[in-house]
């Protein structure tokens, strides 16, 4: 262990502070985390643990999740110029305009957006649980934003449904390509393939099974399959890895960065947690609207 | 899928925390979901006199611990011992079946603690 990784655990030690990872975070920081997950998974289960500052390693609409989850706590975010392409898509204007072209429509927003676009929200969703909540809210006309790949995945298994999509995308997960998938799977046919529901229909059709991060974890774990193809960003297979050393990991294709998530450098966590900087504050209400929209995803999910 | 009883103990959680010199802890934890649980109890005359949890889960598994941590505190070891995931559920006005495993962690968590408060009560004899 360097220097460097030994003064960011001691300084955790001394404030009890909690370091939470996202599952495509650089491995040395996934390393030094408490714990690491998909965003939501994240922000729910540090409620359950009694530290006042938590430090996420992730994007800013995660560490907004976990403060709209946990308002009494001190949130920081180490990278704090790290966004999320795919939630700075959705915008709170257009959401509202289109609310008043479809009165009664539901709104279903991804947990990639930011507070004020889950403010505007009726129900949050995840890529874990999407399908189930179209399923279950009580409208037929959905406004569901901001993901048009996990809108395309969600509509195909609830026929019954009318989704309004938003033109929005992940430039990581949008990349891979059908050449690709069909590459790869000569060169090991026998793996299975996992991708996320973020990837375009091409892929989503050509693949054994359409999961979000926590559920190919769990698959692969799973699995009887000894080799498998991953199509979602490449930090993931650095824990699917660690955790299956027995099993073999490949990319679906080459250099699926994302790049805001790769901006926590081991020196920005620990000046950050030292100095309590770059801490996530957000207005009263739209905390409260914000969660409204995730404690509706409770009901429903 | 969740109840406003659930709902309740997740955004409020009973007995959240750590106890300094705990008689017992219990560490358990769910290797398809990852999630983790701590129990913490205090005893004096065989009860418990204060208990805590600390979870990383879902909000169910949140729940369940806030829940299991309210049935135990003030009975006696023996008491608490026949608590089970049922009555986990029970209060809580139901629970989903994919989130049933949840309630048995609480009361694996709760038993682990126990278990671990007779072995050191054993060692001291």
């Amino acid at each position: 262990m360097n220097n460097l990784i030994k003064e960011i655990i001691e300084i955790k030690r001394q404030k009890n502070a909690l370091i939470l990872a996202h599952n495509y975070q650089n491995s040395a920081i996934q390393d030094i985390a408490d714990f690491t997950g998909d965003s939501l998974e994240l922000a729910q289960k540090a409620t359950g643990i009694d530290s006042q500052i938590i430090v996420v390693c992730g994007v800013r609409f995660m560490a907004e999740t976990v403060k709209i989850l946990n308002p009494n706590k001190k949130v920081l975010l180490p990278a704090f110029n790290a966004g999320c392409e795919l939630a700075n898509m959705a915008n709170v204007e257009a959401i509202v305009e289109m609310k008043k072209k479809n009165p009664g429509a539901y709104v279903v927003s991804y947990v990639n957006t930011s507070a004020q676009v889950k403010a505007v929200s009726d129900v949050c969703c995840t890529s874990a649980n999407a399908g189930t909540i179209v399923k279950n809210v009580p409208t037929e006309t959905i406004i569901f934003l901001p993901d048009k790949n996990l809108g395309y995945f969600v509509e195909k298994t609830n026929p019954g449904k009318k989704l309004i999509l938003w033109n929005g995308y992940c430039p990581v997960h949008n990349m891979f390509t059908i050449e690709e998938l069909t590459k790869i799977k000569q060169t090991y046919p026998d793996a299975e393939i996992l991708v996320h529901p973020e990837c375009n229909p091409e892929i989503q059709d050509n693949a054994d099974f359409i999961l979000s991060t926590s559920g190919m974890l769990k698959r692969a774990r799973i699995s009887r399959a000894k080799t498998f193809i991953i199509g979602t960003e490449e930090g993931l297979l650095y824990r699917l890895k660690k955790e299956n050393p027995d099993k073999e990991f490949f990319s679906l294709g080459a250099c699926k960065i994302c790049f805001d998530m790769k901006k926590t450098a081991p020196e920005l966590l620990r000046d950050c947690l030292n100095n309590e900087t770059n801490e996530i504050v957000l207005p009263h209400d739209i905390m409260g609207k914000a969660r409204n929209a995730v404690d509706a995803m409770f009901r429903y999910g | 899928m969740y109840t406003e009883k659930l709902l309740d103990h997740f955004k409020n959680p009973r007995n959240m925390g750590r106890i300094e010199n705990p008689d017992g802890i219990g560490k358990v934890g769910n290797p398809v979901c990852g999630d983790v649980m701590w129990i913490y109890i205090k005893v004096k005359d065989n009860k418990i006199e204060d208990i805590k949890f600390e979870t990383f889960g879902c909000g169910a598994a949140i729940a369940t611990s806030s829940v299991i941590t309210e049935l135990a505190k003030g009975k006696t070891i023996e008491e608490a011992e026949k608590i089970t995931n049922e009555d986990v559920i029970d209060v809580l006005e139901g629970l989903p079946p994919i989130k049933k495993h949840c309630s048995l962690l609480a009361e694996q968590g709760l038993r682990a603690a126990i278990e671990d408060y007779r072995k050191k009560q054993d060692s001291q004899k």
